[in-house]
């Protein structure tokens, strides 16, 4: 399997300060990448910097390589011929990222049209039968409401018919399920996982719950103050983590097996080494 | 259709209001202290005089037949005629209103056309020095009265440079070319003051637009930046523009008379001092209406637009509705 994105080095700066430390990362095609961190830890600015959405104030250095083309120091016109088609990104907040003012069905033509020039019928046929796809009941109603009236999950099915329609080869998800109801997390998550399969697609998917990652992804990076501090399969970091900060993240996710009357474990006392490894 | 019937309810709820507002400016220059009769035959007229001459302009009648009639006159178009010269109120106050409305027309859309891309350019640069310092030059244009502007812009392109007139008033109808020349410096000087106001809430909205969720999900399916804002964020920002640009087109009709002053221009401000001065009610009278209803029809066109614009508000009319 060959790399899709191959990430080197990459250091991202705002002010005097720096987010991201030099971090290597590589996505195969259609491999399922989690990265997994408390909020600051690097994930979210990774991934703009990989859909070139950082802030303008922010500096970049290293390397972000996607399908061979370098997207370090891309102009915004060649990044946004990439967005949306080569790839696109589903967000946290399925409530507010759709246009209130415009109809759904709009709103994800909008982004067959922008990069293929459909024109309006086929585009609308597209439209239906992807919302169709992704879930939705009577899409064709669907695509003629506005946002206010659906639903988070049905948003979030949306934004995910927006994101798959061109069929990108990377897809990043930031926290998606984290603003819905844990059922309805349930369902999308499933969704997420047919579609990416269906698509081929590759998939770098930030969270910090090890439950929805573990969902989703075959491999997993632990990222922690801008740096990568472990990573590899799934199974082999859940079962055995060589960075005590892994270990403290995957004790306080147990909570269940705590026994009663002990202390809550914070991540504190991994690092100094008062707690052994689960 | 529904929305039609929204607009048909917003139309109605306006005649309701135009009706009310009439009775109330009917009654309040009728409540105010000076006789019409009296004032024409100046302070050294006797009593049986002056009441033999509220008999002929039919003041000794009751208020409320006054009313109706009043009403049925502003409805077919003839609110009457002034109580000095007896020339009907329609010929006298008719080409004023034409100054003043291209006055406070022009000006607005000259200031929402500087405004817009102006606030939306201080908005994208924020945290650089020319988006710092367009806001920071907005905060002193704001407090800066019209009349100050327009006396600079005389000096400057009318006495130094007699580019323009300073002052004076020609119709569009007799002569385009002088009608654009005079009004060129009283537009631009209400422009300016009413721009730099309204350029700090297009700022504001667009900051507002850009940091929405929506505007992100834009770019991230591979909108450039200014189409993106075109597509997804003008129609948003809008809606708050619209209200303040409304309120600032209302409030210049009303007060245009300062400019109005300045440039010589035979506005309906200025028709509305004299007739106060000369106590002619019926101008007065007729002059305050008109002033009401340019504020009730602007609100009523302010509330129909959020109502093409914002779905979210059309859902609401319609829940109200039924």
């Amino acid at each position: 399997m060959g790399a899709l994105l191959r990430i080197r080095d990459l250091r991202i700066g705002f002010g005097r300060a720096e987010a991201l430390h030099g971090i290597d990362l590589t996505v195969g095609e259609g491999a399922r990448v989690g990265i997994i961190g408390e909020s600051g830890s690097g994930k979210s600015v990774t991934a703009l910097a990989t859909m070139g959405l950082l802030p303008d104030t922010a500096r970049v250095s290293g390397s972000i390589e996607l399908g061979g083309r370098q997207l370090v120091g891309l102009s915004d016109t060649g990044f946004a011929r990439l967005r949306g088609d080569v790839v696109s990104m589903i967000f946290q907040e399925p409530m507010t990222a759709l246009d209130p003012t415009m109809r759904v069905g709009r709103q994800v033509a909008e982004v067959l049209r922008l990069h293929q020039g459909a024109p309006a019928g086929r585009a609308r046929e597209r439209v239906i039968e992807m919302l169709s796809q992704v879930g939705l009941p009577d899409p064709e109603r669907i695509s003629m409401s506005f946002p206010h009236q659906l639903s988070g999950g049905q948003r979030q099915r949306a934004l995910i018919a927006m994101a798959l329609i061109n069929q990108p080869e990377l897809v990043i998800c930031d926290e998606p399920t984290t603003a819905l109801d844990v059922t309805v997390q349930a369902r999308v998550l499933r969704l997420l996982d047919e579609q990416l399969d269906a698509a081929g697609a590759a998939c770098l998917f930030i969270s910090h719950d090890l439950a929805v990652v573990s969902q989703v992804c075959d491999e997993v990076l632990v990222m922690y103050r801008g740096t990568i501090v472990e990573s590899g399969p799934i199974a082999q970091v859940l079962e055995n983590p060589q960075h005590p900060y892994t270990a403290g993240l995957i004790a306080t996710a147990r909570i269940d097996q705590i026994e009663p009357g002990r202390p809550l474990p914070v991540i504190e006392n991994f690092w100094d080494g008062k707690e052994g490894r689960p | 259709m529904r929305a039609l019937g929204a607009i048909a309810r917003q139309l109605l709820s306006l005649a309701g209001s135009l009706l009310i507002a009439s009775f109330i400016v009917f009654a309040l220059i009728n409540a105010l202290p000076g006789d019409v009769a009296a004032t024409i035959l100046g302070p050294n007229s006797d009593p049986a005089s002056i009441a033999a001459l509220r008999e002929r302009m039919g003041l000794d009648r009751p208020l409320l037949l006054r009313y109706v009639e009043w009403l049925g006159g502003l409805l077919t178009g003839q609110p009457g005629s002034s109580a000095l010269s007896g020339a009907p109120i329609g010929s006298i106050i008719g080409p004023k209103l034409a100054v003043t409305a291209w006055l406070a027309t022009l000006s607005m859309l000259m200031g929402v056309v500087l405004a817009v891309p102006t606030g939306l350019y201080s908005a994208v640069r924020r945290k650089r020095a020319d988006g710092v310092i367009i806001s920071g030059l907005t905060q002193v244009a704001m407090a800066v009265p019209h009349f100050l502007v327009g006396l600079v812009l005389m000096i400057v392109f009318a006495v130094t440079l007699r580019w323009l007139p300073a002052n004076g008033y020609t119709p569009l109808t007799s002569n385009p070319l002088q009608w654009l020349r005079h009004l060129v410096l009283p537009v631009a000087a209400i422009a300016v003051v009413e721009a730099a106001m309204l350029i700090r809430y297009v700022r504001s909205a667009f900051i507002d637009v850009l940091n929405e969720d929506y505007f992100r999900t834009a770019r991230a399916v591979g909108w450039r930046f200014v189409p993106a804002v075109i597509r997804h964020g003008l129609r948003n920002a809008s809606l708050e523009v619209i209200t303040v640009a409304g309120l600032q087109l209302a409030s210049l009709f009303v007060g245009s008379i300062v400019v109005e002053n300045v440039f010589l221009l035979p506005g309906l401000g200025s028709q509305l001092l004299t007739a106060v001065n000369q106590r002619d009610l019926p101008v007065v009278q007729a002059i305050v209406m008109i002033f009401v209803a340019i504020v009730l029809v602007i609100n009523t066109v302010v509330d129909i637009c959020y109502h093409l614009l914002d779905p979210r508000v059309r859902a609401q009319d319609e829940e109200t509705s039924s």
